[in-house]
C-alpha cells in the first residue's frame, strides 16, 4: 500500500512543511522498499496550491485521498465543508462552502493531515519543524484553556499546535487559538516605561517609573483616603497577577475598589453558584454518555468557547449524552439537542421555574439528597404555589408541555450538567432570579457534588475564573462604571482596556500596564509594559475551574517585565516588605494561603499524571480505555481543578433561595435587544494575525423574518438601531435564528462595543 | 462445463457482465487483460489506494509488456500486484479487477512468458513484437500501399516488389488492409522487439 501510495505522491519533502512529522515518511522509512518499482513518467500531476479558505493552502498532488480532513469536517467540527470532486486519481479535495472553508476548526485539518496536503498559510514555508522548539502552554483566549504547544524558532512563535489533554481539548483547538498569536511578538507592542512629561508620553526608565506610580500612590492616600485609588485587573493576566494585585490593594494601600469585569457589564456571573454547585473533578464533556444529561442555558458555545461546542457535539454523537438546549434563540448546538427550547428572551427565571415546578409537581424530586443537604425544601415549595407550569409556559412562551418533558429528562437523569452562557449571565444581572433557579434546579434533583454533576459557567476569558476566585469583585468597592468615570483619585489599569469598552474620564492620576499603547494608555499618566503569556511562565483557571500550568517560550520583547514583578516592585516601594523573585513562588503561597488552590504548586501542577483516553471511537484496537501519559513534555500536567463546597464539604447543608422572578417589561413595539458575541472580532489581539482578517464578519443585527418582513427589510440591507441616545448603522441578517421581537448584534465587533442587553431598540430600514 | 456460481468461481471468472469473453486465437491474453485493466483505471472511484493506484501500476505494467519492454520478474510483480489489489480493495469492482490479470496468468502463462522472453505475440497483436513483411513473390508492384501509407515506410518503384522501411513503420495494418494480392503478411518472434529497435536507432 505504501508502494501505490508513493506511486503518486509527489517527493518535495524537502519544501514540505510536514517533512519531519509525516506519518507518509515515517511509515516508508519503517516498511518501505527501498527502491521503486514504478516507473518515474507516471506520476500524476495536480495543482500544487491551491487556497482552500483563508487559512489553509491545499497542496493536490500531495494529497493521498485518505478523507481524514472530510470526515474531521463532518463528523467532529460538524461543519460539512469538504467533499470530494471528481474519481479516481483525479479525486480531489473541494471546499463546499461560501466563504470556502467557513469552519473554526479549520486548522486541525492541518494536524491530522497525514501528508503535508493541507498546510497552515501562517507557517507554511516558514521553518523546518525539527527547527522549531515546542513549549507547553495554555491558550489565552478564551476561557476553554486549551493546550497548546508553542513552535518557537529564532525567538518568534513559528506557529502554535495542540497539545493532547483529554480533559480540557482532547488534541483539538480553534482558529482563533492556532492562529492569533502573532500580536506576542508585534513591533506595537511596548518595549520600555512611558512617563507622561507634559503632553507627550516619553521613554522613562523603570525605575523612575515605579517611583513615580509609588509616590503619587502614597499621596493619594494621604490627601484622599485609600478609596480614593481603584484597580482594574483584566481577566487575561495569570493567577499569580492577579492575587498579588489584589493584594497590593487590599494590604498594601487598604483599598477595596477592585474589579475586573471590564467590557461586560453582568454584575452577578454566578462566582458564588460555581463556588458552591460547580462541576464535580473529574468531570469530562468530552465523553458524557448517555447517563448525563446536559442543560446549556444561555450559551452560544460555538462562538465563544469553540472547543466545548465541539466536544458536547461528540459526547452527543459518540457517547449518546443527553442534551438539552435553552436559549432565546437557535444556535448552532440546538440541532445536537434531544430537546431545544426557546425561550422568551426575559423570561429565563420563568422558564427555569416552570422546570422546578413541574418536578415538584411529579413527585420527581431526590428526597433522600434534600432530606440530607437541603435546608429548607418544604419553605420553597411553598414559595412556588402561584406558578403553575400553565403559567411560567405562558410567560415563557415554551409549551408546558415541553417543560414537562424536560423536567422528566432533568430530574430522572442520573446526572446532570448546567452549562450556562453568557446570555444566562446577562439574564441574570437583570433577574437575580435565574441565578436562585439554577441553584434550585441543581439542589433539588441533587445533582451536585459529583462528577459529571454540578454547574459550570461560561465565561468569556482565558482566566475570568481566576479573577473572581482572587476576588477581584467590587464586594464594598466601586464598580468598573464608577471607577471608569473619575470617581477614584489614581487608577491602576493591569491587561485591560476601559477606555475602548465604553465612555471613560481620566482620573487625576492613571497608570496602565498593558502589552500595547491601547486607548487607556493614550490617556495615561505612566505605560508600564508588561509580558505576553508567552514570555513568562504562570497559571490560568478555565471555566471548569482547572488551574493549568504554561511555561515561557520567548524572551522578553524589550524591557517588558511580568505583570507580577510590576506590582511587587510597586509594593516594595509602597513599603511593603515582598520577596517573591519567580512567578512559583507566588504560586507557592497561594497554595498555602487561598483554600481552594491548597496544594497547587508548580511542582504539583507539574506532576506527571496518566489519562484515561475513551475506548470507543479513537482508534484504539482493546475496547478498553488505554491511558496517556500527561505531562511527559517538559513537565506540565493536564491541570487540577478545586472542589466546589458540595464535594469538599459533604456534610454541608445548603439553602434554597427564593427570588420572585423579575415583572415582564410591558409590551414595547421596539425590539429586545439580545447581545452575543463573535469568535472573531477586532480587538487588539485579533488584528496583528493578518490572514485571520477577512474571518472577522461585518457587524450585523439579526432579525426573525416575521419582524424583517413588517420593516421591510431584506437579508443583507442595511439597517438603523438606535436606543436611547444611540444609533448604529449594521447589516441585516435574516436567517430565522432569533425569535420575533427581538434583534441579536454581536458586541464585539466594530462600533457595537457595551451594548445594554434587554434594551429596547428602534429597527428601521436606512 | 456447467453456467452456476461454483463453476465459474473455480476457474476465477465472475457471473455477471463481462464474466465470460469468448475470443479466438486472434485475441492476445496480454493486450485482453491490459484492456480490461485501463476500463478498471476509468471506471476507479479513486476511495481507496488499491483500486486507485494499484490498477494503475498493473496497467503500467501490461502496457510495457504488450510494448515490447517487458522485463525479467515482470510476471511475478503482476501477481503480487494483482494479489494486494484483490485482497485489500474495498467494494466489488476493486477486488474483481485484477481477475482478467489473474486467469489470464493462470490459463495462458505461456503467452505472458513467450511476450516477455522471446518477443513473441502469437496472436500478432502486440505492436511492439511483431513486423509487418512484403513477401517480395506474390507483390506487384501496384504502388497501393505506397501511397497510402500513413508513415511514408513503404519504398519501392511502379512493378516491383516494394520493402518497408522499418525506422519509420507505424503497425498501422494500412498496407495489409489494402493489398489486394495478400502480399503483406505479420511476423512476430524475430527479434525486433521495440526496445532493440530502439538501441539499434540510437546506435
Amino acid at each position: 500500500m505504501l508502494e501505490f501510495l508513493l506511486t503518486s505522491h509527489p517527493l518535495d519533502c524537502p519544501i514540505c512543511d510536514k517533512g519531519g512529522e509525516c506519518p507518509l515518511q515515517n511509515l516508508t522509512m519503517a516498511y518501505g522498499p527501498g527502491k521503486s518499482r514504478f516507473p518515474v513518467e507516471s506520476k500524476f500531476h495536480n495543482e500544487k496550491r491551491v487556497p482552500l479558505g483563508d487559512l489553509i493552502m491545499l497542496d493536490r498532488e500531495r494529497c493521498i485521498q485518505c478523507s481524514r480532513c472530510v470526515r474531521l469536517q463532518d463528523e467532529i467540527a460538524d461543519d460539512h465543508v469538504l467533499g470530494f470532486q471528481a474519481r479516481g486519481r483525479g479525486l480531489e479535495i473541494v471546499s463546499l462552502s461560501d466563504p470556502p472553508f467557513d469552519s473554526k476548526f479549520s486548522g486541525n485539518t492541518i494536524d491530522i493531515c497525514p501528508v503535508g496536503a493541507l498546510t497552515s498559510r501562517d507557517f507554511r514555508l516558514s521553518a523546518r519543524v525539527w527547527e522549531v522548539r515546542d513549549y507547553p502552554s495554555v491558550c489565552a483566549h478564551c476561557s476553554v484553556g486549551c493546550n497548546i504547544l508553542i513552535g518557537e524558532r529564532d525567538h518568534d512563535i513559528k506557529r502554535i499546535v495542540p497539545r493532547e489533554n483529554e480533559s480540557v481539548n482532547e488534541i483539538f483547538l480553534c482558529d482563533k487559538g492556532r492562529f492569533v498569536h502573532h500580536f506576542a511578538t508585534a513591533p506595537e507592542r511596548l518595549t520600555t516605561p512611558l512617563i507622561r512629561r507634559g503632553w507627550k508620553l516619553e521613554v522613562g526608565s523603570w525605575n523612575e517609573a515605579l517611583n513615580l506610580v509609588a509616590s503619587k500612590f502614597a499621596e493619594t492616600r494621604t490627601q484622599h483616603g485609600a478609596s480614593a485609588l481603584g484597580g482594574l485587573g483584566g481577566d487575561r493576566a495569570s493567577n499569580e497577577d492577579l492575587y498579588l494585585f489584589q493584594k497590593l490593594f487590599r494590604q498594601v494601600i487598604g483599598s477595596n475598589n477592585l474589579e475586573h469585569r471590564v467590557g461586560w457589564s453582568a454584575t452577578n456571573v454566578g462566582a458564588d453558584l460555581v463556588r458552591l454547585y460547580g462541576a464535580g473533578v473529574g468531570t469530562n464533556l468530552g465523553a458524557l454518555d448517555k447517563n448525563v444529561t446536559v442543560l446549556v442555558l444561555g450559551a452560544d458555545p460555538e462562538e465563544e468557547q469553540p472547543v466545548i461546542r465541539l466536544r458536547l457535539t461528540k459526547s452527543v454523537r459518540w457517547y449518546g449524552a443527553n442534551l438539552i438546549v435553552a436559549n432565546g434563540r437557535v444556535t448552532k448546538l440546538a440541532k445536537h439537542a434531544k430537546q431545544s427550547l426557546v425561550y422568551k428572551y426575559g423570561a429565563e427565571a420563568y422558564f427555569l421555574l416552570g422546570v422546578i415546578r413541574a418536578i415538584v409537581d411529579e413527585g420527581l424530586e431526590n428526597r433522600d439528597f434534600i432530606a440530607a443537604r437541603v435546608a429548607n425544601f418544604e419553605e420553597f415549595a411553598k414559595s412556588l404555589e402561584p406558578n403553575t407550569v400553565e403559567r411560567c409556559a405562558e410567560l415563557c412562551h415554551v409549551k408546558p408541555e415541553k417543560i414537562r418533558d424536560a423536567a422528566r429528562q432533568i430530574a430522572q437523569s442520573p446526572n446532570l450538567l448546567i452549562l450556562s452562557g453568557r446570555e444566562a449571565m446577562f439574564a441574570q444581572q437583570n433577574d437575580p432570579a435565574v441565578a436562585s433557579g439554577i441553584a434550585a434546579l441543581l439542589l433539588i434533583t441533587g445533582h451536585v457534588g459529583r462528577a459529571n454533576n454540578g454547574l459550570i459557567a461560561l465565561y468569556p476569558h482565558n482566566n475570568s475564573m481566576g479573577a473572581l476566585d482572587f476576588g477581584l469583585l467590587s464586594e464594598g468597592g466601586l464598580s468598573v462604571r464608577e471607577m471608569a468615570s473619575g470617581k477614584v483619585r489614581a487608577l491602576y489599569a493591569m491587561a485591560c482596556d476601559p477606555a475602548a469598552a465604553g465612555e471613560f474620564t481620566k482620573p487625576a492620576f492613571l497608570v496602565v500596564q498593558d502589552l500595547f499603547l491601547t486607548e487607556t494608555a493614550k490617556l495615561a499618566d505612566v505605560v508600564l509594559p508588561a509580558q505576553s503569556f508567552a514570555e513568562r511562565e504562570g497559571t490560568f483557571t478555565n471555566t471548569e475551574r482547572r488551574v493549568q500550568l504554561f511555561r515561557a517560550a520567548l524572551k522578553p520583547i524589550g524591557e517588558s517585565k511580568p505583570d507580577w514583578w510590576i506590582i511587587a516592585e510597586i509594593a516594595k516601594r509602597l513599603g511593603a516588605e515582598w520577596k517573591y523573585g519567580r512567578s512559583s513562588e507566588i504560586m507557592e503561597e497561594i497554595a498555602a494561603t487561598a483554600p481552594r488552590y491548597a496544594g497547587m504548586t508548580y511542582a504539583a501542577l507539574a506532576e506527571n499524571v496518566k489519562m484515561p483516553r475513551p475506548a470507543y471511537g479513537q482508534g484504539n484496537p482493546s475496547d478498553q480505555p488505554t491511558e496517556i501519559a500527561m505531562g511527559e513534555l517538559e513537565n506540565v500536567s493536564s491541570g487540577k481543578a478545586w472542589r466546589s463546597v458540595a464535594e469538599s464539604e459533604p456534610n454541608a447543608k445548603f439553602e434554597l433561595v427564593w427570588n420572585e422572578p423579575g415583572q415582564q417589561s410591558p409590551e414595547d413595539s421596539r425590539q429586545y435587544l439580545a447581545v452575543a458575541r463573535s469568535l472573531y472580532d477586532r480587538g487588539t489581539l485579533m488584528s496583528q494575525t493578518q490572514i485571520v482578517r477577512p474571518r472577522v464578519p461585518k457587524p450585523w443585527v439579526e432579525i426573525n423574518s416575521q419582524d424583517a418582513e413588517q420593516l421591510g427589510i431584506e437579508n443583507g440591507a442595511r439597517v438603523r438601531v438606535s436606543f436611547d441616545s444611540r444609533v448604529i448603522e449594521l447589516t441585516a441578517r435574516v436567517d430565522g435564528h432569533v425569535p420575533p421581537d427581538a434583534v441579536l448584534i454581536p458586541s464585539n465587533l466594530d462600533g457595537t462595543a457595551a451594548l445594554p442587553l434587554g434594551a429596547r431598540v428602534k429597527v428601521e430600514k436606512v | 462445463m456447467p453456467i452456476d456460481y461454483e463453476s465459474l468461481t473455480a476457474l476465477g471468472a465472475i457471473m455477471g457482465s463481462g464474466g465470460l469473453v469468448v475470443v479466438d486465437e486472434d485475441t492476445c491474453m496480454v493486450d485482453l487483460a491490459r484492456y480490461f485493466m485501463n476500463f478498471v483505471q476509468e471506471e476507479s472511484c479513486g476511495k481507496c489506494t488499491p483500486c486507485r493506484l494499484g490498477t494503475k501500476a498493473m496497467l503500467d505494467t501490461l502496457t510495457r509488456i504488450t510494448q515490447g519492454r517487458g522485463e525479467a520478474g515482470d510476471i511475478e510483480y503482476l501477481a503480487e500486484l494483482a494479489d494486494a489489489v484483490k485482497t485489500s480493495a474495498l467494494c466489488g469492482l476493486g477486488q474483481t479487477a485484477p481477475n482478467p490479470v489473474l486467469t489470464t496468468l493462470r490459463y495462458f502463462h505461456d503467452e505472458y512468458a513467450e511476450h516477455l522472453y522471446g518477443g513473441v505475440c502469437r496472436a500478432r497483436v502486440c505492436k511492439g513484437l511483431i513486423r509487418y513483411e512484403i513477401i517480395p513473390e506474390l507483390c506487384a508492384g501496384c504502388l497501393v500501399c505506397l501511397r497510402n501509407c500513413t508513415m511514408n515506410a513503404i519504398v519501392g518503384e511502379k512493378l516491383k516488389p516494394h520493402s518497408i522501411n522499418y525506422a519509420l513503420c507505424g503497425k498501422c495494418g494500412v498496407c495489409k488492409a489494402l493489398c489486394k494480392f495478400d502480399a503483406v503478411r505479420v511476423t512476430t518472434g524475430n527479434g525486433y522487439s521495440l526496445k532493440q529497435l530502439d538501441r539499434a536507432i540510437v546506435q
